[in-house]
């Protein structure tokens, strides 16, 4: 019987060396390769920032450019993660790795890159926006981490050229921007912006300055199908019983 | 240790590879020359069983070692990582790969002091080396060489034959493409590729 035990002990030792080995070690050498291009690295950070900063003056569409930008911007480093191994990849399977290894190697790395990403930001967000629910934007902003990271694996590793793969981004990205949440097409496409239903709290006078752009608010909370009962909400809170109905939003959250 | 036979393959309408065949033996030394576009770098990368073939059967006993002709290393990593990177996917440990690789790279000359430079800052020359020694890691029966040499001066490159002699007479089969001519008297057997005639339109 212990040498059953023994026997199980050491396979898992193995296996644990193996992925060790195996994912790990991928993983540390495109994360040195990443963190040594430190301009791209702060164009990362930048962007989603920048995008953000630049539309803070509209309080409610801001967190979701930043969203967006920030989905740019790590499908991008993935997408270039890809691209800019594909010959060596080629080489290290021939050698002994498996393609999944690398993958998820790399998916590991560039979710943990996203992760201080998607924390840098939502302190951001928090402290520019206020939001009403800071828990529920936080996790909307990670879940656009996770959704970009293998979006942009998969576009990088299926298509041949860094060109189509970034027009292919700018194309999902976009569409998914001016689909309305009713469109069947939205609902197959990734989830880029899903920090969209994420409550910020509202100031009257924005409130109405806001009111004369519904198509503008409309986009912003509306093109991911999963926020269409939330966006219900909000929309009663405009018109002729805007009062009643925003009483009754603010009542059903928590405090 | 390789027998190809039948090798075809085209890229879209143009027939690079028609009805190819080739065996190489333990210990073997095979030249591959034949002029740009004639599939020479298309075989290699079957034969590294990188690239599927269209038609024909390919059948290779044993670990290959495929040094292609443009490198493709990460150039912001050191040699040094590259061998920790390429180690565990041959069966050593990242010691034990590392100073392996060290070994060999000594052995084409390789400056020690750049083994921790980034791979951007190293000539062509130390890249090929590097590309090589990558190849050569695992313990390869076969090695797959794509003009290895370029960029190599003139001892490196003399040096690199006397390795070629070595590794046959260790029964590594050896197969290189090469455009020298001089290079012809040091293998067993030449294969000369020729361009695929197009067919004329009627």
């Amino acid at each position: 019987m212990s040498d059953v035990a023994t026997a199980t002990a050491g396979r898992r030792s193995l296996a644990r060396r193996h992925w060790a080995e195996h994912v790990l070690l991928p993983a540390e050498m495109a994360g040195r390769e990443l963190t040594r291009r430190r301009t791209a690295l702060g164009l990362l950070t930048l962007l989603p920032l920048a995008f953000y900063a630049a539309s803070t003056s509209n309080s409610d569409y801001a967190p979701v450019l930043g969203g967006i930008a920030m989905a740019f911007s790590v499908s991008g480093a993935a997408i270039f993660c890809v691209m800019s191994s594909r010959r060596l990849d080629s080489r290290l399977v021939l050698a002994g790795y498996r393609p999944r290894e690398l993958m998820i190697g790399r998916l590991l790395l560039l979710e943990s890159l996203g992760a201080v990403l998607a924390l840098v930001f939502s302190g951001v967000i928090v402290l520019g926006s206020h939001p009403a629910d800071p828990g529920e934007l936080i996790a909307g902003v990670f879940l656009v981490t996770l959704c970009a990271v293998p979006f942009g694996l998969a576009v990088g590793a299926l298509v041949p050229s860094e060109l189509e793969s970034v027009l292919i981004l700018i194309g999902v990205v976009g569409v998914q921007l001016t689909l309305s949440s009713d469109d069947p097409i939205a609902k197959f496409l990734p989830d880029l912006a899903d920090h969209r239903r994420v409550p910020l709290r509202r100031r009257p006078v924005r409130d109405r300055v806001l009111g004369g752009q519904p198509s503008l608010r409309e986009r912003a909370l509306t093109v991911s199908p999963s926020v269409r009962s939330q966006r219900n909400v909000r929309w009663r809170t405009r018109g002729p019983a805007a009062s009643a109905g925003r009483g009754r939003a603010r009542r059903g959250r928590p405090a | 240790m390789l027998t190809a036979s039948g090798i075809c393959h085209s890229y879209g309408e143009r027939k690079v590879l028609d009805r190819v065949s080739l065996t190489v033996g333990a210990g073997e030394r095979v030249a591959i020359v034949g002029e740009n576009g004639a599939g020479k770098t298309t075989l290699m990368r079957i034969c590294a069983r990188l690239l599927a073939p269209q038609a024909g059967t390919l059948q290779i006993d044993g670990r290959v070692g495929y040094c292609p002709q443009l490198p493709g290393l990460h150039e912001l990593l050191t040699p040094d990582e590259h061998l920790a990177l390429f180690s565990p996917a041959m069966g050593l440990t990242r010691g034990e790969g590392v100073a392996r690789g060290r070994e060999l790279l000594a052995e084409f000359g390789f400056p020690p002091k750049d083994r921790r430079a980034q791979i951007r800052h190293l000539s062509g020359g130390c890249q090929q080396k590097l590309n090589l020694t990558l190849a050569l890691l695992g313990g390869a029966r076969l090695l797959l060489l794509d003009e290895p040499y370029q960029g190599f001066d003139h001892g490196s490159y003399m040096n690199f034959w006397d390795h070629v002699k070595r590794w046959s007479n260790q029964g590594i089969g050896v197969i290189v493409v090469t455009h020298m001519l001089a290079d012809l008297d040091l293998v067993d057997r030449v294969v000369a590729l020729t361009p695929v005639l197009a067919e004329e339109p009627r």
